[in-house]
């Protein structure tokens, strides 16, 4: 399996963190969201959050919401992040993760 | 962000520190976490014939809400039969402890620990049967 070198894993994250922002733009969601020092939080009407961050060492990114802690890894051959305990594409868990916590019906895909 | 009441106390008076002997079937080890990644967790379940857990201990090296969250699952786990304490969800530590929102990953952590000790118990049980000329 072909490693990620970590100049890679932030250049995916980083343009990842961009899409996301996109997504929420282009679906004119009243989603509060800010990128500070490449961690990524989204608030919601209701003040509750929603943050994207690297985990360097792990080469993953993670999701905290107020549903729990989510975790994912690149997948190279696809340019997808998948969740590691199910495979779940990442933008699938956060329309889901953002449905939940702004209460509206949230499709990034 | 401060870290809640709670999270402070675990984290001053944390419970149930230690390890168990090694060698003893009776005992379940979980350990998650890298030391690269900044969080190490150790958890070690004493599971009784009845399969319920009598006693349980932790050795976590992280943040303080790392610390206070394994802290809490073993006072959680303790009387609970396997399946129960295989249960547990990070959102209900999270929430017993206040977590700031991104703190969650380090309850995460916990309950991957508990899951992890659990399945050692049964591998070690498993082996135990089918092994006995050891």
């Amino acid at each position: 399996m072909t490693e990620l070198s970590e100049s890679d894993f932030h250049e995916h994250i980083d343009d990842t963190l961009m899409a996301i922002e996109e997504a929420i733009d282009e679906a004119s969601l009243n989603i509060d969201y800010e990128t500070s020092g490449g961690v990524l939080s989204l608030t919601f009407d209701d003040d509750s959050r929603i943050i994207v961050n690297r985990q360097t060492p792990a080469r993953q990114l993670w999701v905290a919401a107020k549903s729990g802690g989510f975790h994912f890894n690149y997948d190279i051959e696809n340019g997808l992040w998948l969740r590691d305990s199910d495979q779940e594409e990442l933008f699938h868990t956060l329309s889901h993760l953002c449905s939940q916590q702004s209460g509206q019906h949230v499709n990034f895909n | 962000m401060a870290y809640s009441d709670k999270v402070l106390d675990h984290y001053e008076n944390p419970r149930n520190v230690g390890a168990f002997e090694e060698g003893d079937d009776s005992i379940g080890t979980g350990m998650v976490g890298a030391p690269a990644c900044g969080d190490v967790m150790r958890l070690q379940i004493k599971v009784n014939n009845a399969g319920v857990i009598e006693d349980a201990k932790f050795k976590t090296y992280g943040c303080g809400s790392a610390i206070a969250s394994s802290s809490l699952l073993t006072e959680w786990v303790q009387g609970k039969t396997l399946e129960e304490a295989g249960q547990i969800k990070n959102t209900e530590l999270a929430e017993e402890l206040a977590l700031p929102p991104v703190k969650i990953h380090c309850s995460v952590l916990a309950e991957s620990a508990i899951k992890a000790a659990i399945k050692d118990y049964q591998t070690k049980q498993g082996t135990e049967t089918e092994d006995t000329q050891a």
